[in-house]
């Protein structure tokens, strides 16, 4: 399987509790970052646990996109998710277009086959929308 | 600014736009010798050259030595030679890199030119580049083109300030309107509230009309130790990286930049006469206003409802027509703000002259890494004479 963003996400069981962002975990303060990263940012620690994050998230911002761009036929949805454990990315926001989304929806991490046979990931509201 | 003081001695230019015939180069040459002209210097005359550019290796096959082969043509030779790449702060970052050399006793006078051609025949192409200017690990084929990303910031803003669609159709026609009078720039009809509206959606709330161009272009500047026209000095040059949100109280990278220039040239919000403001979708100049410290937090409706950022407002913004107007050819972008700062200073802004305007401020943003843009640029002009 090959994915679209092989550093950013976990797929199922390539990480405990996959799949999900990748993220790195301090030793020392604690502090966990996306991505995985050579020193923490807070206390310059470089001893850091990789680990899957980001299965639940919570909706910032979003904006309904009208031009397409990435494989992602318009209409479609994008915004800012922060994760549970604290980082804040971007991210495709599965939901149908015109759907009223709002700020502080919760969100759960999915996989999304894309058309070129790759697999992506998407953010799906796990509530109804008003 | 510590160290030797810098001075705007030329500024140079080849307009914004759309010009297939005309290479990289060329657009280069004719700015760096608008402003070799406009100095009253030649080419012999400089210490170095500082290029900016972000996209000429995936749009016009020029990946590296960008400046070297601009400059070669104009009789440059021998110089130093700078090559920069900030995405849509190339030219500002440049202009930094300058002011540092000068500022620092190692060079005397030198040439900043600022070049980008982004008509390649092939839009996607062109999109596609773009696109490259952030982390792409993280936003590459996530379906994140940069109007997205204005259009998630600008709602964010909503968010918290009282402003809607008419108020960023109301700085799209400001902008477009400044623009008029601007011979650099790419648009110079005044468009109409209701064109802006009517335009096509393109990431809601951000329409077409509000979007700035693909453009080709180029700017050009002497800074120097010595005073030219105007006497306008570069009273601060400050650089931001995107900032590690660790907590509640961490500041926007526009804002670390524009409170690093404030504590430069000892001065605050209040004492500038007009401001260029990086406007990569019009409604982000808004955002900026409070980014900046233009205005309160709260206060961008009231801004916007005393018109205080038009020509003839307490303090025009974009009196170039901004990027949305005067066109973004991205390396030349950050360097034909400081051209317009330098106009308005040496009273040579002609119909659209702020009056009496001794101090201004620029503000250049490129890119996206984290949550804020990669890189933002602030510098603050001074007339002395």
């Amino acid at each position: 399987m090959q994915k679209t963003n092989p550093t950013l996400f976990y797929s199922e069981g390539e990480a405990p509790g996959a799949p999900g962002l990748k993220g790195s975990r301090c030793s020392g303060c604690g502090r966990t970052v996306l991505l995985q990263v050579a020193a923490c940012p807070q206390c310059g620690q470089r001893d850091l646990e990789q680990v899957c994050i980001g299965q639940r998230a919570t909706l910032g911002e979003s904006a309904e996109v009208f031009h397409s761009a990435d494989g992602f036929e318009a209409p479609y949805f994008i915004g800012t998710i922060q994760t549970a454990e604290g980082p804040a990315t971007f991210a495709p926001i599965a939901a149908a277009p015109g759907t009223a989304l709002r700020a502080g929806m919760p969100l759960r991490f999915t996989l999304l086959e894309r058309p070129d046979g790759r697999v992506g990931f998407a953010y799906a509201p796990t509530e109804q929308s008003a | 600014m510590k160290g030797y003081e810098v001075y705007v001695r030329g500024v140079g230019y080849h307009p914004f736009g759309r010009f297939p015939e005309t290479s990289l180069k060329q657009l280069a040459a004719t700015a760096a010798l608008g402003a070799l002209d406009d100095a009253g210097l030649r080419i012999g005359d400089m210490h170095a050259a500082f290029c900016a550019n972000a996209y000429a290796g995936l749009l016009n096959n020029q990946e590296s030595v960008r400046g070297e082969t601009w400059l070669r043509g104009i009789g440059l030779g021998g110089i130093p030679v700078v090559n920069i790449e900030n995405a849509c702060a190339s030219g500002s970052s440049a202009v930094h890199l300058a002011c540092m050399a000068i500022a620092s006793g190692n060079y005397e006078t030198v040439l900043v030119v600022g070049a980008e051609k982004m008509f390649v025949g092939d839009t996607g192409r062109t999109l596609a580049a773009l696109a490259n200017s952030a982390d792409t690990e993280v936003m590459g084929n996530i379906g994140l083109q940069f109007s997205a990303v204005d259009a998630i910031r600008v709602r964010e803003m909503m968010a918290e300030e009282d402003v809607g669609a008419e108020a960023f159709e109301w700085v799209t026609m400001k902008n477009h309107s400044h623009a008029v009078s601007n011979p650099i720039a790419q648009y110079r009809k005044p468009i109409s509230m209701e064109q802006v509206r009517a335009s096509r959606m393109i990431a809601d709330p951000i329409r077409l009309l509000m979007c700035s161009a693909i453009s080709d272009g180029a700017a050009a500047l002497v800074l120097s130790r010595t005073p030219g026209r105007g006497g306008v000095r570069v009273r601060a040059s400050a650089l931001a990286s995107s900032p590690w949100r660790l907590g509640p109280d961490t500041l926007a990278g526009p804002t670390i930049a524009a409170n690093k220039a404030y504590e430069q040239a000892g001065l605050g919000p209040e004492d500038l006469h007009l401001a260029e403001v990086h406007d990569a979708v019009s409604p982000a100049e808004l955002m900026h206003y409070r980014e900046l410290g233009l205005c309160g937090h709260g206060e961008v409706a009231s801004f916007v409802a005393e018109r205080a950022s038009a020509l003839g407002g307490r303090l025009p913004v974009n009196t170039s027509g901004g990027l949305n107007s005067r066109g973004h050819p991205v390396g030349a972008t950050g360097v034909a703000q400081l051209i317009e700062l330098a106009l308005q200073l040496r009273g040579d802004a002609g119909e659209r002259q702020v009056e009496g305007a001794r101090v201004a401020m620029a503000h250049n943003s490129g890119g996206w890494v984290g949550e804020d843009p990669a890189v933002s640029a602030v510098h603050i002009l001074e007339k002395t004479q």
